[in-house]
């Protein structure tokens, strides 16, 4: 049932004026995995979703799943093609009610789905009391949860996070893992871009650490998370003699 | 005495803090450097202490009278100075004019022809006065932005990211710029990614790790062990994530109460 | 079967797990509904004058005329902010089309169906050129897009006669004011129900989505570019529906149905109506088109008292007469049911 499908990226470059903000990046990512896409500040990680998911312009390089190209393409048919991502922003639509919401998910993907899925998220998700409630009523947790559940609704075979954790209280942290967890146990791929360690390394199999737009470390997380270059890049890029 | 901020916890969206019980205390003639494995809080730090944010929580106080809710230039006027990461510098106009701007602005009604902080501090800026602003190097502009922030004499200097886009040899000048500030009395706040470096200058040292307060020392301990610190931010969590797995398998032999 | 789908529609219905933009539109229709009856029955009141009612049948048609074209604009800038300049154009492009293929061929089905097609092309076309562009640019792009056309059927005097217009025959021989009342009528209420079942349906939750946050509809499937020009082709055909229909009851096409002046009218409608709505483009043109009979002889109040409405609606009530109408109607209900549970748990 689970079929093996592959996301890759292949001399993703991104140039902001002079400055080269994404350097000819290579990855690939299984699906029926859980990714954390790491590295300080203006590593070019949020640059790099963003070019994946077609809402940034790809200088140099491509994008695939499972073969077909999508560099190039606009978002709407990125989602229907099976990659999915979530803002660090939530993009939720605050004048429709969470159903309505998720329902928009679905339906305009072609997301198949029906009445006892849509339920039992919600559950999943702690937001059925809210149900019918309009978006901008929700905290902003709550926000944050409704979009992980419009992704869900999407039914991707890749799922994007950028910084799906930052500011949440611990509960709501323990819900978007059982949520990634379930997600990864169900086939699809997950890539989460976080600054957490400790809650990326209690979900994800695999590190990518990033530094100044380059790929610095990639591997288990006790690998990774040791590595001297990696260390020295949360140091800062700055070396003393 | 001092610049004191008290379990502060900030966020833009309800329900989401970004940053949490966060205290720290700046002494008058020391540089308190902020530094952490993300970019998370420390701009929002900045902005906070300087009233452009609003705590849900906590409080930030200079000399024990509270600074809370209070304006920008409330702030400013009790003699707090900011120095935001791209402070605005005007290409087309001259770096005298910027510094007049500055006078003209500033709540403490600086006299605007009397730059002898400046000039003090900054020679070379005020010999080039008259040239445009958008022909300064890099170091140059990080230089008239601290000079824009020191015409309202302030007490206490407020830093966001000074070495951002800066060669390590103008860094470091930058910052011995500030050492020389803080030799004469000023009382500092620095936050940078360039966690080296910082630590480099500092009197004082606050970790902040995704909002909260996770270690904090004086500049010495952290010269001493910068590496073994900054690789604990990494792996510290590795451990507990074992020692997470092995108290799981204790549970299981007592039984668990909860299924 | 039917009691099922009456319940869905009927607003009367206990609300429990509804969300409030449902439960608006269902308001809204009902509205819609009483509205167009009072104005079926509305002719019964001149039994005992006679004389007046063709005069007063005009008026109405000419409101029902102005509602085609204010439902269509409030589809384009409304529900997928596109605030577009050119709606008179387009009803003054399907009255000429219509005109010309009437007079060719003979039959004025065959003009309707040609201005449809027409005004429905040209829309898509300007429409997709327009999703690109961002409010402003849009705005002035179809102000020249209606300056362009304007001048064209000005010039081209071989083709439309110019300034002087084109005759147009009536819509069928010997046709009643009153029998073009009713005729408009129930294309208003086709246009109504039309638009009901089209903003209940997913696509409504498109629009409103694009509406919101285009980046943020694209990224959940949404083809943001496709259905910006799909409401754009929607809203120019229907004025030129609109247009086609007016022009046979005038019996003149001219230039000045394109007119800038025309365009503030339909603006002015949707937004004191109700923008967003589906009874205010409805009592938006009945309001204006009575508003502009009773002050004809002082045009120049006419056009203060419009401003005005404007402004004051701007400042208290952005969405316009039908909008507040809603607004309070929601909240209401969810007290009710906040009531109606804390009943039930004791």
């Amino acid at each position: 049932m689970k079929q093996q499908m592959v996301l890759r990226c292949s001399n993703m470059t991104k140039y902001f004026g002079g400055m080269q903000a994404v350097r000819a990046v290579t990855l690939a990512f299984d699906n029926g995995s859980v990714t954390a896409l790491m590295g300080p500040n203006g590593a070019g990680k949020t640059t790099l979703l963003n070019m994946m998911t077609g809402h940034l312009r790809v200088d140099e390089g491509s994008v695939d799943l499972d073969g077909r190209v999508l560099t190039g393409l606009v978002p709407y048919k990125i989602a229907r093609l099976g990659m999915v991502r979530s803002f660090q922003i939530t993009h939720v639509f605050q004048e429709l009610s969470v159903r309505e919401n998720l329902r928009l998910a679905a339906d305009a993907t072609g997301a198949a789905y029906n009445h006892e899925n849509l339920n039992s998220l919600l559950v999943e998700l702690d937001l059925d009391t809210v149900a019918d409630e309009e978006a901008h009523a929700l905290s902003g947790g709550q926000q944050r949860l409704l979009e992980l559940g419009m992704c869900i609704m999407q039914r991707p075979q890749f799922v994007l996070l950028d910084e799906p954790f930052a500011g949440l209280n611990p509960r709501m942290v323990e819900i978007i893992c059982r949520v990634i967890k379930r997600l990864d146990a169900q086939g699809a791929g997950v890539v989460v871009v976080s600054h957490d360690i400790a809650t990326v390394v209690s979900i994800a199999e695999r590190i990518v650490m990033m530094s100044e737009g380059e790929v610095i470390a990639d591997g288990a997380p006790s690998a990774v998370l040791a590595e001297p270059q990696v260390v020295e890049a949360y140091m800062g890029t700055i070396d003393g003699a | 005495m001092g610049l004191n901020i008290d379990n502060l916890t900030v966020g833009y969206v309800q329900g989401i803090d970004i940053l949490n019980d966060v205290s720290m205390h700046v002494k008058p003639g020391n540089i308190m450097v902020v530094i952490g494995p993300n970019g998370v809080g420390k701009t929002t730090l900045l902005k906070t202490i300087f009233g452009f944010l609003k705590p849900t929580r906590g409080s930030v106080s200079l000399n024990g009278r509270s600074l809370a809710s209070e304006p920008p230039h409330v702030i400013a006027r009790s003699g707090i100075g900011f120095v935001p990461q791209d402070a605005g510098i005007f290409p087309h106009l001259s770096i005298l004019d910027h510094l007049e701007l500055a006078a003209r602005t500033s709540p403490t009604r600086a006299n605007h022809s009397d730059f002898s902080l400046v000039e003090e501090k900054f020679p070379v800026l005020l010999g080039r006065g008259h040239e445009a602003a958008g022909n300064l190097s890099g170091g140059q502009r990080k230089q008239l932005e601290i000079a824009m922030a020191l015409v309202s004499d302030p007490a206490y200097l407020l830093v966001d990211e000074p070495s951002v886009g800066l060669s390590p040899d103008i860094a470091r000048s930058i910052y011995s710029h500030l050492q020389e500030l803080r030799d004469q009395g000023m009382g500092m706040l620095l936050v940078d990614q360039q966690v080296k470096l910082a630590v480099e200058v500092a009197d004082e040292v606050t970790v902040l790790d995704l909002g909260t307060v996770t270690d904090a020392g004086s500049g010495a301990y952290f010269r001493r062990n910068i590496s073994e610190v900054v690789k604990g931010w990494l792996t510290t969590h590795l451990e507990r994530q074992t020692n997470a797995a092995t108290s799981d398998q204790d549970d299981e032999e007592t039984g668990p109460v909860n299924a | 079967m039917f009691n099922a789908r009456f319940a869905k529609w009927n607003p009367w219905r206990p609300h429990g797990s509804q969300s409030r933009r449902a439960r608006q539109l269902q308001w809204d229709i009902s509205s819609s509904a009483g509205i167009l009856v009072a104005l079926a029955v509305l002719p019964l009141l001149f039994l005992r004058t006679p004389s007046g009612l063709p005069y007063w049948a005009g008026i109405g048609v000419t409101a029902f005329f102005y509602a085609i074209v204010a439902v269509g604009w409030n589809l384009q800038a409304g529900y997928t902010g596109q605030f577009s300049l050119a709606p008179m154009t387009f009803a003054m492009i399907g009255a000429y089309v219509s005109t010309l293929v009437t007079n060719a061929l003979g039959t004025s089905t065959l003009g309707f169906g040609a201005a449809v097609f027409a005004t429905g092309a040209v829309g898509w076309g300007l429409g997709l050129v327009l999703s690109r562009l961002g409010d402003h640019y849009l705005a002035l792009a179809t102000l020249a897009f209606a300056e362009i056309m304007r001048r064209i059927i000005t010039n081209e005097y071989w083709l439309t006669r110019g300034e002087l217009g084109l005759a147009a025959p009536p819509l069928a021989p010997g046709i009643s004011r009153l029998e073009y009342y009713y005729l408009f009528l129930a294309a208003v209420a086709f246009v109504v129900v039309g638009s009901y079942f089209l903003l209940r349906s997913r696509y409504g939750l498109y629009f409103q989505a694009i509406r919101e946050d285009p980046i943020g509809a694209g990224t959940r499937g949404v083809p943001v570019t496709r259905w910006k020009a799909i409401a754009f082709a929607i809203g120019s055909s229907l004025a030129g529906v609109a247009g086609a229909m007016y022009v046979h009851f005038v019996g003149l096409a001219t230039p000045q149905m394109g007119a800038l002046f025309q365009t503030t009218f339909i603006i002015v409608i949707v937004m004191v109506g109700g923008m967003r709505t589906i009874t205010g483009p409805l009592i938006g043109a009945v309001i204006i088109t009575f508003t502009r009979e009773v002050l004809q002889d002082y045009p120049q109040y006419h056009m203060a008292i419009l401003a005005l409405m404007i402004i004051l609606i701007m400042r208290f009530a952005p969405r316009g007469l039908m909008g507040l109408l809603l607004a309070s109607v929601g909240r209401r209900s969810t007290k009710i049911d906040a009531r109606t549970a804390e009943e039930a748990s004791t």
